[in-house]
């Protein structure tokens, strides 16, 4: 393979991912497509296997190629025009919100590739608005599953599934706008690759496919090789004793990571299918070893992971699994961290927040008489690192989405924020002290509003290491009339007009042993 | 008058003039303070009359980039001071656990919280508390030099804003002070309040370095009048200027697409691609049926600016940038620069690393003796060693490794150009590409053929294009008012009544800088999207006011542009007007670019045959022109070589060139 070639392609399929992702933004109608970006895109060669991708959440990303996979599986024959789109965990998705369309590329009668995205949906149908109810015990609760099926077959729309998801479904004006969002960018990525392809030959793109996932896979092996060879341990827990154990064990060039002790699947939407799983670990050791590793399927070659069937790391239908995607993705990432930690001491972090703070508001917006959702995802405080503090307000690991702008989401919705700020002396204390987590405060205005929240770290501390101390725990209120009221943090309340909830999100842990007090203005 | 274009790069101050129809260009070295090399140019040019002078300066870049702000508090609507710092709550890289976010302009200390609140509707819920912002100014007062003021909800209703200056000014506040409602009066807080600091902390800079100048150039010759370039491509006075402090952030780039612009539109060029190609970044920029493209979504060093700015895109590789092989055995080449000093391995001047510049002399493609006056000249053997250490590693032949790494920056260039053109829904088969910048005109014929650009534009003047765009350019404002209503809930009268305010303030502003009524242009514009979405697009509004019936149009006009760039229209969906713009043009008189003498034959301009490498047929012995030598109208096929004072063009096998009659050299890729 010429290495020129090569480093030309992987620019060009690099810009192919990033003008799907920024397509997909800009036509969105959910906030959080298009204000949050919580999307991804990537390439994938006719096998299935991730050649680029667009870096926008780590979490979508891992579990892609597991989407791609289960469309492969799932369709036996493909025609030009057609899409394909998906969402069931248990088949290729991650959690229900997240919509995962697939297409295939096509030059001269023949795939030479396919394009796909991910965009987190504001609801998908299900027991509660934003469709991630705090209390579900099963799937069928979280909303509406969507195995692979087409719902365009060459190019024309499937009118009778496109109206029957869209009946299923709380806000269907937006789930039209971002689905034909995702079509537009899956097509804009389609076009530009079988151009790309006919520019350079198929041939030639055939052994780039397999060329810079080699690379990758390399690089990969290169890495681990730097880590001493060993086991290494790690537990942790989510609030309710929940656990996450691990076992690495670093070979020659190869990391199996091993997590067998974990607890069984639970009747919470904690759980995760095991591509949360496999994007949490890889997300994990691409940061600790190596962050420019070309993310593909070749760098994952060799990880091994061992998850058992039937527990919260690989769940079996019909366990619940929305929060399985945002909270126990981050405390996998949490104990390979600690696992790492003695063998890479000047390489890995406290412990940061650990939660994504998963906020879900639905109701009857009086302004209008329409049914409205509101998501969001809050930030927190980021872990120390070996010779800096860790970020204020930020959001960790796992999401790398952006907030809703207070102005934004009180024109949006019927609702105002109180307070958007940081919680002074949240952060751990050590020589690089953790970063603070933030308050945000809501008030519900002229109407009942069903909250919903899917938090962590509420019990539990985000852990300090090398000598740092713990950052504060998160704790969530409901205030009405100045009295304040502590709100589980997964579970559901009905809040009254004027109530206002307070979310206040954990602050990561220190760094090093504890030379100066814990952090604040 | 007589106009003066200044352009204060790094390295040189470039002086352009027009008089009597001749262009009159001075390179001298930069000097500290800037203005003496700028007052040493007008001696030497010696104006008889009063000149205009504009400046384009990179006074606010560096102040921002060499953390050289002014001190500066900010005053935030109560729980809301931490909005500057959490940002959109993201970091900017995923996977890199060590990054870090751009330092707040305004640390926490000095976010101060007032006691106010406006809902949506602009409705006060919660009256400022005057004594509150008294307290504040005693607080401020000899601490800060700079205050910037974001309320929510200020673009609605600016009523607590303005109270809070006019307190602050009663308390004797003598220091700029910066609404963001006055700065940027539209949604999002975050975006808007990093506007306003932005604004307010390089105020106080600005301000003195204009003042300074402007003083300096007055004692020299009465009646002189200093422009400033913004980066919305006008230029406006030094008062002007100052008080919008960070229009002034890409003033440098926007003089070169200006001056491109200007070369290439009186060559007969409408539709092009501006390609500028300099040591260590890459420019390029769209121009579309003369019209250049705006953008507000611009960030400047991680922080956003959202004013109109001439839609430039960067990319940080350039004739220094270092080829290296990564961890995985790619080779790649940037963002990492040789700079100045030491400069590419062929400067030999300690350089060990492979540049872009070393892979062209490798090539034969640049000349080892430099055409400016007093530059050693250049060490091919230096840049041969440097490209084996890479080739070695590749297990690639000396050749093959220097093409190598001009296809690789290539690549950069070449996802450049589709930012700038395919994500905007433009398909870069229909534009020319016009190239400049010491590097641009050795990479455009090959980066051309990539793209499938049919022809390649090397102006005449590409050396002080952006000194040239300086004494072209108009003078520009730009308003904006926020609506954020469905366009169906909106009367013509209300619009019409907006677009006459914004007029107002902006033929206001225009008459005191000068400009003749008759040399006034407004163009309005409006921001549409379909109802729940986050981005809008912008359609220019007929000149005159509107009727009833401009609606339906610019409905159908809003689909039609909405499936050109994305691929669909929603023709059942709602259409929100978010906001709507003016831009006020005072149109400054325009020279004519003078033109070369025409002749019949250009054997003199041949001032070598040497051995040159192109892909196709190895090395071949080629001819190598003197630019300044080549007659309007002649014509030759490649492989060529045009060796010019700034930089050198390589006209590859088969490609058609031929010389305009202002000296601008065209090709056919």
């Amino acid at each position: 393979m010429d290495p020129i070639a090569l480093a030309v392609f992987m620019q060009a399929l690099q810009g192919i991912a990033e003008e799907m992702s920024a397509g997909l933004v800009r036509t969105a109608y959910s906030p959080n497509i298009k204000e949050r970006r919580d999307c991804s895109s990537a390439i994938f060669d006719p096998a299935g296997d991730m050649i680029a991708q667009a870096e926008n959440i780590p979490v979508h990303l891992g579990a892609m190629p597991f989407s791609v996979q289960a469309a492969l599986t799932a369709i036996t024959s493909w025609e030009p025009g057609d899409i394909v789109i998906l969402n069931d965990p248990y088949g290729g998705g991650a959690h229900l919100p997240d919509i995962t369309v697939v297409a295939p590329v096509f030059l001269d009668a023949e795939i030479v590739g396919f394009v796909a995205n991910r965009a987190h949906h504001a609801d998908v149908g299900g027991m509660a608005p934003g469709s991630l109810p705090p209390q579900a015990r099963e799937i069928f609760q979280e909303g509406l599953r969507i195995p692979p099926v087409k719902l365009w077959r060459k190019g024309q729309l499937e009118a009778d599934l496109w109206h029957f998801i869209l009946t299923n479904v709380r806000t269907p004006w937006e789930r039209e706008g971002d689905l034909l969002a995702q079509k537009g960018a899956a097509e804009i990525g389609l076009r530009r690759l079988s151009a790309l392809v006919a520019r350079y030959g198929k041939e030639t793109f055939f052994s780039v496919c397999k060329e810079v996932q080699k690379t990758a896979e390399e690089r990969m092996r290169k890495a681990i090789s730097q880590v001493p060879k060993g086991t290494h341990e790690y537990e942790d827990f989510l609030d309710e004793g929940i656990r996450v154990k691990v076992r690495i064990a670093v070979g020659a060039g190869e990391i199996t990571v091993d997590f067998a002790g974990s607890s069984e699947q639970v009747d919470l939407p904690v759980n995760a299918p095991f591509a949360v799983t496999a994007s949490a670990v890889f997300y994990a050791l691409r940061a600790l070893l190596d962050p420019e590793i070309p993310a593909n399927s070749g760098a994952w070659r060799p990880i091994h992971i061992l998850a058992p069937a039937g527990t919260v790391v690989h769940a079996r239908p019909p366990a619940p699994v929305g929060g399985g995607n945002l909270e126990l993705s981050q405390r996998i990432v949490d104990v390979i961290f600690g696992a790492l930690a003695h063998a890479l001491p000047h390489r890995v972090p406290a412990a940061s927040q650990g939660t994504m703070n998963n906020v879900v508001i639905g109701g009857i917006d009086p302004r209008t008489g329409k049914p409205y959702t509101f998501y969001e995802t809050i930030g927190g405080g980021m872990g120390g690192r070996p010779g800096k503090p860790g970020l204020n307000g930020v959001h960790t690991h796992m999401t790398n989405t952006l907030n809703t702008p207070v102005e934004a989401l009180e024109i949006a919705y019927p609702l105002r924020v109180e307070r958007y700020e940081l919680r002074e002396g949240s952060g751990g204390a050590g020589r690089y002290p953790g970063g603070m987590g933030i308050r945000r405060d809501i008030r519900v205005l002229g109407h009942h509003a069903h909250v919903c929240l899917l938090a962590d770290r509420r019990k539990t501390r985000p852990w300090g290491i090398q000598g740092g101390g713990p950052g504060a725990p998160g704790e969530d209120c409901f205030i009405l009339d100045g009295e304040e009221k502590r709100l589980p943090a997964k579970g559901s309340v009905e809040v009254p007009p004027d109530g206002i909830v307070s979310i206040r999100t954990p602050g990561g842990g220190g760094y090093g042993p504890n030379l100066c007090e814990s952090r604040g203005a | 008058m007589i106009t003066v274009g200044v352009d204060i790069g790094g390295t040189f101050t470039d002086l352009v003039t027009f008089e009597k129809g001749q262009i009159r260009v001075m390179k001298l070295p930069t000097s500290r303070p800037p203005s003496s090399a700028v007052l040493q140019g007008l001696m030497r040019l010696r104006p008889q009359e009063p000149a205009r002078i504009v400046h384009g300066t990179t006074i606010a870049t560096n102040a921002l980039l060499e953390g050289k702000w002014a001190k500066t508090a900010l005053l935030t609507t109560a729980g809301f001071r931490d909005v500057l710092e959490i940002g959109r709550q993201h970091r900017p890289k995923l996977y890199d656990l060590f990054c870090d976010r751009p330092e707040p302009l305004v640390p926490r200390e000095w976010r101060l919280e007032v006691p106010e609140r406006l809902d949506y509707q602009g409705k006060v819920l919660r009256p400022l508390d005057e004594q509150a912002v008294r307290n504040m100014a005693r607080r401020l007062k000899g601490n800060v030099d700079s205050v910037a003021v974001v309320f929510l909800f200020s673009f609605v209703n600016p009523g607590h804003e303005r109270r809070t200056r006019e307190i602050l000014v009663e308390e004797g506040l003598a220091i700029p002070i910066t609404l963001s409602s006055e700065v940027l009066p539209e949604v999002r807080e975050f975006e808007r309040t990093s506007t306003t600091v932005m604004t307010a902390a390089l105020r106080p800079i600005v301000e003195k370095y204009l003042l300074e100048l402007e003083a300096a150039l007055g004692a020299e010759q009465v009646g002189t009048r200093l422009l400033i370039m913004q980066s919305n491509g006008g230029v406006a006075g030094p008062k002007e200027a100052a008080r919008a402090a960070a229009t002034l952030l890409l003033s440098g780039p926007a003089g070169g697409v200006i001056g491109a612009r200007f070369v290439a539109s009186q060559a007969g060029f409408k539709n092009f691609i501006t390609f500028d190609m300099g040591g260590t970044s890459t420019d390029v920029s769209l121009v579309l049926n003369g019209d250049i493209l705006y953008t507000t979504e611009k960030e400047i060093a991680g922080r956003p600016v959202r004013l109109p700015m001439v839609d430039v895109h960067t990319v940080g590789a350039g004739g220094g940038s270092i080829a290296w092989i990564d961890e995985g055995g790619v080779l790649q080449v940037g963002p990492k620069s040789a700079g100045a000093d030491p400069g590419p391995a062929c400067y030999g001047r300690g350089g060990q690393e492979p540049t872009v510049t070393d892979a062209h002399l490798c090539l034969g493609h640049l000349p080892a003796a430099r055409p400016i006056g007093g530059l050693p000249s250049l060490s091919t053997k230096h840049a041969q060693q440097a490209i084996w250490r890479v080739g070695k590693k590749l297990g690639l032949e000396l050749e093959k490794t220097a093409f190598g790494i001009l296809e690789v920056v290539e690549a950069t260039m070449e996802r450049a150009i589709r930012v700038i053109s395919v994500e905007r829904g433009y398909e870069p088969t229909d534009f020319a590409l016009v190239a400049f910048g010491g590097a641009g005109p050795l990479h455009a014929a090959s980066l051309a053929r990539k793209l499938g650009i049919p022809l390649v534009f090397v102006p005449a003047y590409a050396g002080v294009l952006s000194a040239l765009g300086l004494v072209t350019a108009d003078l520009v404002h730009t308003y904006v008012r926020s609506l954020v209503t469905p366009l169906t809930m909106i009367t013509v009268a209300k619009l019409n009544a907006i677009l006459k305010d914004m007029r107002g303030d902006a033929e206001r502003l225009l008459m005191e800088e000068g400009v003749s009524p008759q040399a006034c242009e407004y163009r309005g514009s409006a921001d549409l999207r379909y109802r729940g979405q986050g981005f809008e697009l912008n359609l220019p509004l007929p000149t005159r006011p509107l009727v009833e019936e401009d609606i339906p149009d610019l409905v159908r006009r809003f689909h039609d542009l909405h499936a050109q760039r994305y691929g669909f229209a929603n023709f059942n969906a709602e259409i929100e007007l978010v906001s709507l713009r003016l831009t006020a043009i005072g149109h400054t008189e325009k020279p004519a670019l003078p033109k070369i003498s025409p002749g019949p034959s250009f054997s003199h301009a041949l001032k070598e045959r040497r051995p040159v490498w192109f892909p196709e047929v190895g090395w071949e012995k080629t001819p190598v022109y003197v630019r300044s030598a080549l007659p309007a109208g002649a014509e030759f096929f490649g492989p060529a070589v045009v060796e010019g004072l700034e930089s050198t063009v390589i006209i590859p096998p088969q490609v058609r060139v031929h010389v305009d009659a202002f000296g601008n050299l065209i090709m056919e890729v």
